[in-house]
């Protein structure tokens, strides 16, 4: 296992690329950015990313700090090792909630998805800190956006 | 794990229902709203894992079996892995099309502007505007096709462009609309653009037929070739807008290294 320290902004798996490993986030946040670099999902603390490489797929998305974060990385036989039938229930419920998430924000127009994005920050209660830094780490036309919706939902 | 056998028009699960269990088909195949899924598909995945509703009816369509799963059969290391590898596939999925879908969307947009640009050009004499928007309403006009969709198929195959092009064309176009789902609506649409682009040079009728294509498979193969016709007649329009869906389109498939050269 290796951990790293990433700035807000860091490429961890670029888009169609084989994941190196499976990741899990110690502390900040990542996003899934779809192929033209839009925020689609957020990753939480002990949420796991990479998972394509255990199914040996090419991931299609792009994985992204967005704010500082501590991330650990496993390769396939270190992950496997201590995958127990929870971590695993954990994992499918986690891939759920995410194909759930794509679904509806596939439905969405720019500015709805990110609001949506940010109803859900609000929610678990992201420190206000991050925000800042979620907006270095997206692309300038949804950063604009994401500025706008926040002030407006202050 | 439990194998079930699957009977046609079975209800599996109700729309409304939160479903205990997810299935995967094995043999056969099973319906859910208007889309059909076969063996290796799983089907109720989210709407179990995180306790919700189900939109859309579930039945089955055609006789064969079924696995039924819970949460505890993923103790099995090759069922887990087995569902792992199916979630994944539609998480890549709608994430790749999300992107598709918004620059699609954009460039129909963009296609449609274009057109009533086009049609309210100064350049345009009265009589040449009054052809345009008649040749447009035309395209509204489509033909009844009859209900069965191989008799469509045969009674629109049967129709030679000799006869009258514009109407090949309508009945080509109406079959689409009728079965887009069809094995053969791609293959029509892609000769409709073809047609309009090679014979008749009809910038208004290829954007419509690439707009219906765009709209119908933005997920097929072909889409590639078809943005890079719709660029081609913004171009051709003297359209600057099409440097800047080259740029997107170039994005959405660097895989297969769009080159300047195929549109200039």
């Amino acid at each position: 296992m290796r951990s790293l320290e990433l700035p807000a902004g860091s490429v961890l798996i670029a888009s169609r690329s084989y994941p190196d490993g499976v990741y899990v986030v110690r502390k900040g946040l990542v996003g899934l950015f779809d192929s033209l670099g839009r925020l689609i999902i957020v990753v939480y603390r002990d949420e796991v990313f990479g998972l394509e490489s255990i199914s040996k797929m090419v991931n299609k998305y792009v994985v992204k700090t967005l704010t500082f974060a501590e991330i650990d990385m496993y390769n396939l036989g270190e992950f496997e090792h201590f995958l127990d039938g929870e971590k695993r229930k954990n994992i499918l419920k986690q891939i759920a909630k995410w194909n759930w998430l794509a679904e509806k924000r596939y439905q969405m127009n720019t500015e709805d998805r990110l609001a949506d994005i940010l109803k859900e920050l609000k929610s678990v209660a992201i420190d206000e800190s991050y925000m800042d830094q979620i907006l270095v780490s997206l692309e300038l036309n949804d950063a604009l956006i994401f500025e706008r919706i926040r002030r407006e939902m202050m | 794990m439990r194998e079930v056998k699957l009977f046609k028009n079975q209800t599996l699960f109700s729309p409304g229902e939160k479903p205990d269990y997810f299935l995967e088909v094995v043999e056969g195949s099973v319906k859910a709203g208007n889309v059909v899924y076969g063996p290796g598909d799983i089907l109720g995945f989210v709407e179990y894992f995180l306790n919700k509703p189900l939109a859309e009816e579930v039945k089955v369509e055609e006789d064969g079996v079924g696995e039924k799963y819970k949460e505890d059969d993923v103790e099995d290391k090759e069922v887990f892995k087995k569902i792992l590898k199916c979630s994944l596939e539609e998480l890549n999925a709608s994430l790749a099309s999300i992107a598709t879908q918004e620059v699609v969307k954009d460039l129909i947009d963009a296609a449609r502007f274009d057109a009533l640009l086009d049609l309210s050009s100064l350049n345009k004499t009265s009589l040449e505007t009054f052809d345009a928007i008649e040749g447009m309403i035309k395209l509204s006009m489509l033909p009844s096709l009859p209900d069965e969709e191989e008799t469509a198929y045969d009674f629109v195959k049967k129709f030679k462009k000799e006869m009258d092009v514009l109407q090949y064309i309508l009945y080509r176009i109406t079959f689409v609309k009728k079965y887009p789902e069809s094995e053969h609506s791609q293959e029509f649409l892609l000769e409709v653009i073809d047609i309009y682009l090679k014979e008749f040079g009809d910038r208004y009728g290829a954007k419509y037929a690439i707009m219906l294509f765009l709209l119908f498979y933005p997920d097929s193969p072909k889409v590639k070739d078809v943005l890079l016709e719709l660029i081609k007649v913004l171009k051709q329009s003297g359209d600057p807008e099409w440097f800047e869906y080259y740029e997107r389109l170039a994005m959405l498939f660097p895989e297969v290294g769009v080159k300047l050269d195929e549109i200039t």
